[in-house]
């Protein structure tokens, strides 16, 4: 297909490549990631601020120490929620759902915490493995939901995950609103929490939608020196595992093959059934690690406040950036923590809502799609 | 018949379509005369659906000249050339299955209102169809119809837009030999009513009996224009392949004999995509070291038979045994581990994928067993890549690299690798029974010989092949036995030696049934 | 029983339906042609963002209907330049719409009541909400109980006049007809002469604008402050598994709309009745039963193998 350019000798030229060298999609990646930051300083225009004010803000999370550390700290959640859709999407099944998973993550993990305010004490250093335990298999059952309805009646994975957030946040809501089992002022835990809450000078429990806080005996502990949560460590090794798993595993194969062809992959004797309930299981633990990560890191009880930042979607975009690779979804996370920091600085200084770093991820988003042109077709511009 | 002074309704000087690699037409020369019916012959490649497609605007010439009834013509597009009284019936019909034969006929059409009127558009149908002599139900769905009635279905199209110039592309592919008795004579009579007729194909004989002239066209150029009355078969083949073409490969008499069958079908019963029952009561053995060929036309429940017996689909009724062992509703993995090696229809999206490398899948299959893999876990890579780059070489096949994507490689190439793939031994799993669906289908002559020589070669080791084709020629020449499959019932069974094509003709079409009386093979 | 209540309750099922509806409607006419618009939340909010702002600057609901349906047309003309034109996956391209719609919409929205429209601009909420007062039908209205369904307003006759007149077009028109085959076989189409790529263009704007209209009188109907959170919540979502249930019938779309509007509606009737933290799962309700239903059209169109336009998600090349 060849497109004259009027009033030239030149025209532009569209091929299919054949094959897609392996640095166009990283490239594209990085091109949409920086034109999607730098076509975003159109909406600050729009609506009469100097984008060089958000720019500065940007940069401000970039170089403060301090501030990067929370960016970091906020990249966290990305990594697990953006790890957990890596084998999902090679397999071409699109889990929308790892907010909700993310979410269930959370709720499950509380529960040793509910039974310690209740008065049910485990021993100290039970408490962080068995969370984690319960909120991985809690999350990966709960993600398993669509994948079966998926694979039993080929119902639209997407509408249904998505569906599934919604449910989730209405569960939390349930548990934690004034009145419901696990809000704070539940008088099953009025005497230990009160008692609690003296040590800390607060003398009355505010009854707010939430639960009790979680004591510090189930707290993620902070790595020295660098002063940011353990769970980096634990994203790290899941993205070391996933890295493992998809490129030198009968599991990575399979995934390959049925993201290619579901055909393909009934002749070539994969069950889908059992290879998309594995995965959809390991997707959603990995999400509900976030949860469980994010709730003994950084949030410290448990509130619909865990869905303001909506890190299950910026994970959507974080693994479609990285291209499915679970290394430089690492970075990419960081990249999107900056940008969400950055968001809530602009919110502070500039009154613009936070929403603003998901109208960031939008637009990075709809030109990494639209970017994906470049990477099946060779665009050059010829004399005719 | 046409007088000698009317222009000729097409001629075209001078063709010439250069496409990347190819020259897909070499300065054609080619003229259809008013009111005949003339033949375009040639092998698959040799650039008619080309020289076609340029004629109905589909594809601009880089160079000759058309001219339409005598008046010098620029066609650039599909409706210029229904402007000009050309219509064309593709080979693959473009029709919307879902929607009536009346919403497919008048698609397109403006004369029948903004807010259809869809009475007048039935009747006017009814009346087109019995100019021509055949009745259709304007009110049918596409999907309910048989191929034949679908082809009536695009005739009418061109016919409505009043096409005095049809272009039919291998019409009879899809049809039983009755169907396309109806449709020669159809064709005839739209012949007497003054239109002009391309007929094009690469089946001798229906040239033969059908056409007026013949124009042959090899590797894009035109050998020659004669009237076939006055040449005889074998000369038509010779300018269309270029060589004295073998009608029979040589083949030696079965030599392994067995009394129990590798695979044993009784009563099967299967859906289509659709839901509808597309095999029915199907009963038939294949023994070791004979080739079974199913013969029938496309679409007549072959495809899905295929399915059922691999694994790939669901018996509803019935039974599969293969080598003694009940597989019926089992898995595709289980009956792969039995030996039986799966050609399928579709060399990409299910023999392969073709978005993954060479390597990935010249091991698929085979994947989940030593030694491709370690600990049942792990992928042996280095194994893998040593053992795709030594069958790569051995099958002498056209590819850069063993990490370039599976679509890089030619339709012949591919299937090259996919046979090499399925007939692969490893130590827990020998070769035994072949299910081979179309395996030919649009391959060029080295590859198509090469594929017959392979089902030739592991016959002859004692392995059990069923063999789908839609090419008779290709079932008379492979096969021991032949099963007449039509609309998902096996017709009968006869010995390749005692085969008469009429008779298989008219199996396929449905109007004779042969008790199966012979209990196996010799 | 509570007359009132019940009363109530219609009336919010209607409101509710209406948005589901038109919205509905919108997609159905874009899947027919064969793109999918994930997006649709995301066009919601951004009417919804641009419909409260027109109407509050012009103090005119009208104006902010048509620069939502104009706002969410033009997000939409990306999604059928991505999808249409490059052929790219309509999956990745619709979720790229509806991050971006939510985030630009709430962002938008948020900083026109902080900084552009002010407090004062609150005051004008209930003139422009006056545009949507209930049009009574004379007898009708005054029944008992069910008068509230012979009370609608003009969207939600608007919505009810859509569905009959797109089923019209789709079913007794030439246009229809180019539609559905282009969404059933786009090659067939072409070779008809039907210009596949500007209907698909067409259908994929003008059903995109009619999100926009969807969320824009949702905010202006149900406002009483303008909410610097989203305020889709999922509807748009809601609206695409409605498709669906419709089966890509226009007429079964009015159905599906107000039964939904009805289930939401349950939980605001509900609540009077019960209050605490019990009721807080009925909010679940819609997406529970949109999964059970999309479950059970799913069994449905398996077994009797009907269901989506053909050529539904696939992008068309001419090659």
């Amino acid at each position: 297909m060849a497109i004259k350019i009027p009033g030239t000798r030149y025209a532009i030229k569209v091929e299919r490549r054949l094959e897609i060298p392996r640095a166009i999609p990283a490239l594209v990646s990085i091109v949409s990631a920086i034109a999607g930051i730098l076509l975003g300083g159109i909406i600050f225009l729009a609506v009469g601020i100097n984008p060089m004010e958000a720019y500065a803000r940007i940069g401000r999370v970039v170089t403060d120490p301090e501030m990067l550390g929370n960016a970091i700290e906020v990249s966290i959640p990305i990594m697990f929620t953006s790890l957990a859709l890596i084998l999902p999407f090679r397999m071409a099944f699109y889990n929308i759902g790892g907010e909700g998973q993310f979410e269930i993550g959370a709720v499950v993990a509380m529960i040793p915490v509910i039974w310690y305010w209740a008065g049910f004490e485990l021993p100290g250093p039970l408490y962080l493995p068995l969370m984690a335990l319960l909120a991985f298999v809690a999350a990966g059952l709960w993600a398993m939901v669509p994948a079966f309805l998926r694979a039993r009646w080929k119902v639209n994975e997407i509408l249904v995950t998505l569906m599934m957030n919604f449910i989730s946040l209405q569960i939390i809501w349930y548990l934690v609103s004034p009145g419901g089992p696990w809000n704070e002022a539940n008088p099953a835990f009025r005497e230990r929490y009160l008692a609690y809450l003296k040590e800390q000078g607060v003398s009355i429990i505010p009854g707010f939608k939430g639960t009790p806080v979680i004591p510090e005996v189930a707290r993620m502990p902070t790595l020295p020196v660098i002063g940011i949560n353990a769970g980096l460590i634990l994203a790290i090794i899941i993205a070391i595992i996933l890295w493992f798993l998809s490129t030198k595993t009968i599991l990575g194969y399979e995934v390959r093959i049925v993201g290619e062809s579901e055909k393909a992959a009934q002749y070539a004797g994969i069950n889908y059934l059992k290879l998309v309930l594995l995965v959809m299981f390991i997707s959603g633990g990995i999400a509900g690690l976030g949860g469980f990560v994010n709730l003994t890191a950084d949030l410290l009880k448990l509130s619909p406040e865990i869905a303001t930042p909506g890190y299950g979607y910026t994970g959507i975009i974080s693994a479609w950036l990285s291209r499915l690779n679970p290394i430089a979804a690492l970075f990419v996370s960081v990249f999107f923590g900056i940008l969400t920091q950055s968001a809530y600085v602009m919110q502070q200084e500039l009154r613009i809502s936070h929403y603003v770093s998901v109208g960031f991820e939008g637009l990075i988003f709809i030109l990494l799609v639209i970017g994906d042109f470049f990477v099946h077709y060779r665009v050059r511009i010829i004399k005719r | 018949m046409a007088s000698e002074e009317k222009p000729p309704a097409v001629l075209m000087k001078g063709i010439v379509k250069q496409f990347p690699g190819v020259l897909a037409l070499d300065h054609v020369d080619f003229e259809v005369k008013a009111g005949e019916i003339h033949g375009l012959l040639g092998e698959n490649g040799a650039g008619k659906t080309t020289l076609m497609s340029i004629l109905y605007g589909v594809y601009k010439a880089d160079a000759g000249e058309i001219y339409i009834h005598g008046r010098k013509v620029n066609i650039r597009s599909p409706k210029d050339a229904i402007k000009l009284g050309i219509g064309m019936v593709p080979q693959h019909f473009k029709l919307v299955m879902a929607h009536t034969v009346v919403e497919n006929v008048i698609l397109g059409l403006k004369e029948f209102g903004m807010v259809l009127r869809m009475k007048e558009a039935e009747k006017k149908i009814v009346e087109l169809a019995s100019t021509y002599g055949f009745k259709i139900n304007p009110k049918a769905k596409i999907w309910q119809l048989s191929m034949g009635e679908r082809q009536y279905v695009e005739l009418l199209k061109a016919l409505i837009r009043k096409a005095n110039i049809l272009i039919l592309d291998e019409p009879t592919t899809v049809l039983t030999p009755q169907e396309t008795r109806e449709l020669f004579s159809t064709l005839k009579r739209m012949r007497e009513e003054g239109k002009s007729i391309i007929f094009i194909s690469h089946k001798l004989e229906e040239v033969k009996e059908l056409c007026d002239r013949v124009t042959v066209l090899r590797k894009g150029r035109v050998v020659g224009t004669v009237d076939p009355k006055k040449v005889s078969l074998a000369d038509l083949a010779k300018m269309m392949v270029g060589r004295e073409v073998l009608f029979r490969i040589k083949k030696e008499p079965r030599k392994v004999v067995s009394e129990e069958p590798i695979l044993k079908v009784k009563g099967l019963y299967a859906l289509s995509d659709k839901g509808v029952m597309a095999v029915k009561n199907v009963s038939l053995e294949v023994y070791p070291g004979e080739i079974l060929g199913i013969a029938g036309i496309a679409g007549s429940g072959q495809e899905e038979l295929a399915e059922v017996i691999t694994g790939m689909r669901k018996a509803e009724k019935g039974k599969v045994v293969i080598a003694g062992v009940d597989v019926t509703n089992t898995s595709p993995k289980k009956i792969f581990e039995l030996g039986v090696a799966y050609i399928p229809e579709s060399r990409i999206y299910v023999g392969t994928a073709p978005n993954l490398t060479i390597w990935e899948n010249m091991i698929m299959r085979h994947h989940r067993y030593p030694p491709f893999v370690k600990n049942k876990i792990v992928l042996n890579l280095p194994y893998i890549f040593e053992f795709a780059k030594k069958r790569a070489k051995e099958l002498n096949m056209m590819y850069s690299s063993i990490f370039a994507p599976a679509r890089t490689l030619s339709g012949g190439n591919l299937q090259r690798l996919i046979l090499a793939r399925e007939l692969a031994e490893t130590p827990g799993r020998k070769t035994r029974l072949i299910v081979a669906v179309y395996p030919t289908r649009g391959l060029d002559v080295g590859a198509t010989e090469y594929v017959r020589k392979v089902l030739i070669e592991q016959r002859n080791r004692g392995v059990g092949v069923l063999l789908i084709s839609e090419d008779l020629e290709e079932i008379l020449m492979l096969s021991d036995r032949i099963a007449v499959i039509h609309n998902g019932e096996i017709m009968g069974v006869v010995k390749a030696e005692e085969a008469n094509i009429e008779e298989i003709g008219l199996m396929m079409g449905g109007a004779l049934r042969k008790t199966v009386s012979e209990k196996k093979a010799q | 029983m509570n007359l009132d209540l019940i009363n109530l309750f219609l009336i919010q099922a209607l409101t509710i339906g209406t948005v589901y509806l038109i919205a509905t409607l919108g997609e159905v006419l874009s899947e027919r042609a064969g793109v999918v618009n994930l997006g649709l939340e995301g066009l919601m909010e951004i009417g919804a963002t641009v419909a409260i702002i027109v109407a509050l600057i012009t103090e005119n609901a009208w104006l902010g209907i048509l620069a939502a349906f104009v706002a969410a047309a033009a997000l939409a003309t990306v999604h059928a330049f991505a999808t249409v034109s490059l052929k790219l996956n309509q999956f990745a391209s619709g979720l790229a719409i509806y991050i971006f719609g939510v985030g630009i919409g709430v962002t938008f929205r948020g900083y026109a009541r902080d900084v552009i429209l002010g407090p004062q601009a609150l005051l004008k909420i209930p003139k422009i909400k006056a545009a949507f007062t209930s049009i009574k039908i004379p007898g009708l209205s005054n029944i008992p109980v069910i008068g509230s369904l012979f009370s609608l307003d003009v969207m939600a006759y608007f919505g009810l006049f859509l569905g009959i007149l797109l089923w019209f077009i789709f079913y007794r028109t030439r246009t229809g007809l180019n539609i559905r085959s282009v969404g059933e076989n786009p090659a067939a189409a072409d070779a008809a002469g039907i210009n596949v790529f500007r209907l698909r263009y067409i259908t994929t704007i003008i059903g995109g604008g009619l999100a926009g209209v969807a969320g824009g009188y949702l905010i202006i109907k149900i406002a009483t402050q303008i909410a610097g959170e989203t305020v889709i919540l999922g509807r748009g979502w809601i609206a695409i598994a409605l498709v669906i249930f419709a089966f890509w019938d226009p007429l079964r779309a009015i159905i599906g709309a107000y039964f939904f509007g009805a289930l939401e509606a349950l939980f605001y009737w509900l609540q009077g009745y019960f209050g605490g933290a019990t009721v807080v799962m009925l909010k679940a309700v819609p997406h529970i039963s949109a999964i059970i239903i999309l479950t059970i059209m799913s069994i449905e169109a398996l077994r009797k193998r009907i269901g989506a336009p053909e050529a539904l998600g696939k992008p068309y090349s001419r090659e």
